[in-house]
């Protein structure tokens, strides 16, 4: 999927502290104020593309595909899996995207925010986040406060754990996987288009990363690093956000030192970036304005 | 005065893919007490200095590859030197085993210390002690120059494919090349169109069979990520497929026949000249030495700027290399560069040298010519010690990290006894260990390895083929898929058990917890 913020995007192959390549693309003006994005479970930095399009021209975007997603490497081993994983990609791509002594706004959409959270104690991170946003995210209890599985109690946990692990192959997306794909990530009153859209991302990731991630998730603790994200922070949900309802955003600024703000976006589901564009755009610029003053002025 | 060195729980040698399977093992154990002790100043053994131009594995890269670390991604049947490489760097990655390695790290001696139940092993980046030593210092991993006179004096350019001179342009030279082993008939192929001149020098021609070698396509590599299963049936296909050779090398080596018809076929198709072919046919049965694969070997020795010599070197000048032949008149061919293929020491590993025992005599020693092992992983007189690709492990038809792995299995069990037991010392017993080499040794008889008349870096001094594990790997598997404390000397931890009444029940070792049990217990395990 294209996406149209100025110009073409650089690519470039960033290498992750245990050796595996990550593929990210840079767009925008090389000395414009950064945003990096972090993307979601099963999708790819694609999915940030809505988002991107609205942004302001004069900012520079730094996009990656988490490992196993998109054309970055799928890990050999299951040990190439985990939450400290994700931190080290994050804080290679900021190494290797935003110059040393310069800040930006990092942003992390569910498993992205996931990310951020996990590197919320990494040197890296602190000295290179100027602001964070996270999205549609959780750092506990996921299978437990999903209500994406419609059983009663642990049931509905026990279904939500089943539906993240699975390493089963979606084959090719189709209308009966689309709306399956609707009910459970998205909010009624999300456009067929964007529905297509997620589903196209979704069947194009593997099946066993995206399980593995999955199993990752469902066994998600990250309080402790998310408590040391000292940059100021904006938390963002749907408020029909089945896989992470606003429990957890709620839950998140009680950790956050510097929280500003918990934004509910009425009638959308998980797929924030995908959903309400707008919203985090504007978001993503104000918080940029505000906390990359020394960059603007560069 | 001098503070005592860091001690650790295990203490492995290289990082090979003995030493990574090891380490990799340890840490799914919950043991992380260990240190990986690395001559280099990276991982990978074999595949980080073997980077001659066409260095490949020869066993296809779906089987020769960690059992718990499949790779999809595979780009050729038999996966270049520099995919092997990348693809051990990212399994230590992964499993965060770089950080435990001490790199420019050469053993330099271990020796047992009776008293204090441990290794002390210096290295040329300090001293560790540890109560358990592994050694995963490679079959292959010490390149061996041949015993040529004037070897010294040579004025031009000399190295070995181990440690192959990038930074020397070949490019319109005259090269000798002395060595028609595994590592020669891969790059042999690959600096014939650039040399001016190639000599190959030959003392033994090697049977080299066809090798179906091609891209793995898109297809099988998609059907692999999103179905696992068919990597495994792929894996397991090759592996029983290998397996047959067994057949002809151990079972009945007259159906090698068929193997030396179609060697001489692959001749016949590329050497047109009588008496280029009649040098380049093996006068021996084919498997005796190691069978070498490759499609574009003949091709090349056939090309107009190729010699093939087959008289013996007797001498090496300052720009040639001297020959003899049958009738003693001697041939000097100048040369600019020497590239020597002439292998590792096998029979003959130098870490049998630094590692000692109680006594301070060296495994080498205690061996003499003829090495020797229990399950060719523990050593008797040489406690808490475990020697990977160790004596009577290797093979010559199927994947070395199958082998490997069923010896890390066999540690990995063994360690775990001992934790849960409170015992903190093993020692094999000699009289196990001498049954199971005459076990090893009736398996021989027979095999083309003694019988094939050649003679070849499988055999010792003594003809004893000290290196090749004689039958089917899937029986070496068996031996060492459970650990066997009746075969050894154990002692019980005094440390642990102290003020307990039931000593070897009291104890339950920190160490190796966290591991899911699967090997099974006999009731008749006796505990001394
Ligand atoms: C060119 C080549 C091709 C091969 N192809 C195949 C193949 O296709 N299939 C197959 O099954 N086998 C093949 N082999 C055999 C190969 O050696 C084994 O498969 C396997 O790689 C052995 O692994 P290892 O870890 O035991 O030893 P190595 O890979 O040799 O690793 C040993 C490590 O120990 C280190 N070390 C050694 N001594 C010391 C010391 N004193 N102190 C500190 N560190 C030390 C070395 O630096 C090295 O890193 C090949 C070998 C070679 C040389």
């Amino acid at each position: 999927m294209a996406i149209r913020h100025v110009g073409r995007a650089r690519e470039l192959q960033v290498r992750s502290a245990d050796g595996t390549l990550l593929h990210a693309e840079v767009r925008g003006p090389e000395d414009g104020p950064t945003l990096v994005l972090a993307h979601c479970w099963a999708t790819s930095l694609a999915s940030w593309g809505p988002v991107v399009r609205e942004l302001d021209p004069n900012l520079r975007v730094v996009l990656y595909d988490q490992r196993g997603h998109g054309r970055s490497q799928t890990p050999l081993t299951r040990a190439g899996y985990s939450t400290d994983k994700l931190a080290d990609d994050l804080c290679a791509v900021l190494e290797a995207t935003v110059p040393e002594g310069r800040r930006a706004v990092v942003a992390g959409h569910s498993m992205g925010g996931m990310t951020i959270m996990a590197a919320g104690d990494r040197r890296v991170f602190r000295d290179r986040a100027g602001a964070v946003l996270l999205t549609n995210t959780g750092c506990t209890q996921l299978p437990k406060r999903s209500t994406a599985i419609p059983l009663p109690g642990p049931l509905g946990a026990l279904g939500a754990r089943a539906f993240l692990q699975a390493p089963l192959p979606l084959g090719p997306a189709n209308a009966v996987s689309a709306r399956a794909l609707k009910f459970l990530v998205m909010g009624k009153e999300a456009d067929p288009r964007t529905v297509r859209l997620c589903a196209r991302l979704v069947h194009a990731c593997g099946g066993v990363p995206r399980g593995r991630w999955g199993g990752v998730m469902s066994g998600l603790e990250l309080d402790d690093t998310a408590r040391r994200i000292s940059a100021p922070t904006v938390v963002v949900v749907g408020t029909q956000d089945k896989l992470t309802p606003p429990w957890h955003a709620h839950h998140i600024a009680g950790l956050l030192p510097n929280c500003e703000e918990v934004r509910e976006v009425p009638g959308t589901g998980h797929m924030g970036p995908l959903e309400n564009p707008r919203v985090l755009s504007d978001l993503l610029e104000k918080l940029a304005v505000d906390h990359l003053r020394a960059e603007l002025a560069a | 005065m001098t503070e005592a060195p860091p001690h650790f729980r295990v203490a492995v040698i290289g990082s090979g893919f003995a030493g990574l399977g090891m380490a990799v093992r340890l840490k799914q154990a919950g043991l992380d007490d260990f240190v990986v002790l690395e001559r280099a100043d990276d991982v990978g053994g074999t595949w980080r200095d073997n980077d001659y131009p066409g260095a490949a594995c020869d066993v296809p890269s779906h089987l020769y590859s960690f059992s718990f670390a499949p790779n999809p991604h595979w780009s050729r049947t038999f996966s270049p030197q520099s995919e092997i490489w990348e693809y051990m760097k990212r399994v230590a990655g992964e499993y965060g085993v770089d950080r435990h390695v001490r790199y420019g790290s050469d053993v330099r001696s271990a020796r047992w210390e009776p008293d204090g139940n441990r290794w002390r092993i210096t290295t040329d980046g300090g001293t560790v002690t540890a109560q358990f030593l592994v050694s995963g210092a490679g079959p292959l991993a010490d390149p061996s120059y041949p015993d040529i006179k004037g070897l010294d004096s040579f004025e031009g350019k000399l190295f070995h494919s181990a440690e192959w001179d990038h930074g020397h342009d070949l490019a319109g030279r005259r090269v000798a090349v002395i060595g028609t082993g595994a590592s020669a008939i891969q790059f042999v192929p690959r600096i014939q169109p650039e040399v001016g001149a190639l000599t190959l020098f030959q003392r033994t021609a090697p049977w080299v069979m066809f090798r179906h070698d091609r891209d793995i396509t898109r297809v099988e590599s998609w059907l692999y990520r999103t179905f696992p299963v068919t990597q495994q049936i792929a894996r397991k296909s090759i592996y029983w497929g290998r397996e047959t050779y067994i057949l002809g090398f151990a079972k009945n080596p007259r159906l090698l026949t068929v193997v030396e018809r179609l060697g001489r076929a692959n001749i016949a198709r590329s050497v047109k000249d009588p008496v280029l072919r009649a040098k380049l046919t093996p006068d021996f049965r084919a498997g005796c030495k190691r069978i070498l694969m490759s499609n574009d070997y003949y091709p090349a020795l056939a090309r107009p700027n190729v010699d093939v010599v087959t008289d013996g070197i007797t001498e090496i000048r300052p720009h040639a290399v001297v020959t003899r032949d049958a009738s003693g008149r001697e041939t000097e061919h100048e040369v600019d560069t020497v590239i020597l293929g002439t292998g590792f020491h096998v029979t003959d590993p130098p870490i049998a040298q630094r590692i000692l025992d109680a006594e301070g005599r060296s495994l080498a020693e205690h061996w003499g010519s003829d090495v020797r092992a229990f399950r060719g992983t523990t050593v008797a007189g040489f406690p808490n010690a475990f020697v990977l690709a160790g004596p009577n492990t290797g093979l010559g038809h199927t994947s070395q990290v199958f082998m490997i792995e069923a010896q890390i299995r066999y540690t990995m069990e063994a360690l775990k006894y001992l934790c849960k037991h409170g015992l903190d010392r093993l020692d094999a017993r000699p009289e196990a260990e001498r049954a199971y080499n005459d076990m090893v040794d009736e398996s021989m008889e027979g095999t083309v390895w003694v019988s094939g008349g050649c003679d070849s870096w499988y055999l010792n001094e003594e003809g004893r083929n000290t290196t090749l594990w004689p039958t089917f790997t899937w029986d070496f598997a068996l031996r060492t898929r459970w650990f066997d404390p009746h075969n050894y000397d154990l002692r019980v931890d005094r440390a642990r058990t102290r003020g307990a009444r039931r000593p070897a029940v009291a104890a339950r070792g920190p160490a190796v917890g966290g591991t899911r049990r699967r090997g099974r217990r006999r009731a008749d395990e006796r505990v001394r």
